[in-house]
């Protein structure tokens, strides 16, 4: 159906705008990046950089990977984990009362609260509509 | 559900990206000069043992530390919690300047050339206006440190509050 596609094609362009937007920014400025991390006192300290530059990393990655057929599921599955996770962490932050901003888009970033939760999910339920059985890409090796 | 549906080639599509993306993980390490381990600061404290990144400029210190600072001259003690925190209840001496008003005083506290130690504190060690203050300030004081557990630390000892 013409809708689902237009529908499909908005999904991506919205998810990959935010998704290259928000690892740039991150890519930018890496030490506000792992100190926004750091915040959520979740993680321990020494595997901060790297656990930050492959999160910035895997966000460009998926970013450019919805519009390559052969990678689309793949980076639609990520972004939807990665959304699920971030929106478990917030709501961690959230209660645990920390005031912190969630790193999100690097530095500058809003605060956790229950409009970045809301956020995330939209971006869950797009990304999980990527993964209908409609829009599975035709695959060259099947 | 059906459309949730991990089929092999999803699973395989994931590993190719996350393999893809370690390598320019690596790469990335390889080419800036981004460290790959932080520069962290430990702190024993009475709960037991915190490990922080270490803020530019501005370090944090024990209720010890504190105290000793506190009977040096050219001290100025920043409380960063809000204004009805303030007036509730803060520690002699202090002055309070809100995490999110820094900015408007900043001209003001440039003119205080006398000053040489800055302690900022906040609520506990669950807050972090106190770290942010103090790596703002950190670059118009010689000596700008942040105490760690800040209010809850103070009153949890019993010394005496205005």
């Amino acid at each position: 159906m013409k809708f689902m596609k237009v529908l499909k094609i908005v999904c991506m362009v919205v998810l990959s705008v935010t998704f290259l937007v928000s690892g740039f920014a991150k890519l930018l400025d890496p030490h506000a990046f792992v100190k926004d991390v750091m915040n959520y006192r979740l993680f321990p300290v020494q595997p901060l950089h790297m656990l930050a530059v492959w999160l910035i990393m895997l966000e460009i990655f998926v970013a450019a990977g919805l519009w390559f057929p052969f990678l689309q599921r793949g980076s639609a599955w990520i972004i939807a984990g990665l959304m699920s996770f971030f929106i478990i962490l917030i709501a961690i932050a959230m209660i645990r009362g920390l005031d912190i901003t969630c790193g999100c888009f690097g530095p500058g970033s809003q605060k956790v609260g229950w409009q970045k939760i809301f956020e995330n999910l939209g971006l869950l339920i797009m990304s999980l509509f990527l993964l209908r059985p409609e829009s599975k890409p035709n695959r060259s090796h099947k | 559900m059906k459309f949730l549906k991990l089929t092999l080639n999803d699973i395989r599509d994931v590993v190719i990206i996350f393999i893809s993306v370690t390598v320019l993980t690596v790469l990335h390490f390889l080419i800036t000069d981004f460290p790959l381990f932080p520069d962290t600061t430990r702190l024993v404290y009475d709960a037991g043992e915190v490990e922080f990144l270490t803020p530019v400029g501005s370090d944090p210190i024990d209720l010890n530390t504190f105290l000793e600072i506190r009977e040096r001259d050219s001290v100025l003690i920043i409380d960063t919690r809000s204004y009805e925190d303030f007036v509730t209840g803060h520690i002699p001496g202090a002055v309070n300047i809100p995490y999110e008003e820094t900015f408007q005083y900043l001209t003001e506290l440039e003119q205080m050339k006398n000053i040489r130690y800055v302690i900022t504190y906040c609520d506990g060690d669950d807050c972090l206006s106190s770290v942010e203050t103090a790596g703002k300030l950190a670059f118009i004081f010689p000596v700008v440190r942040y105490f760690f557990g800040g209010w809850k630390t103070w009153t949890d000892h019993g010394y005496p509050v205005v």
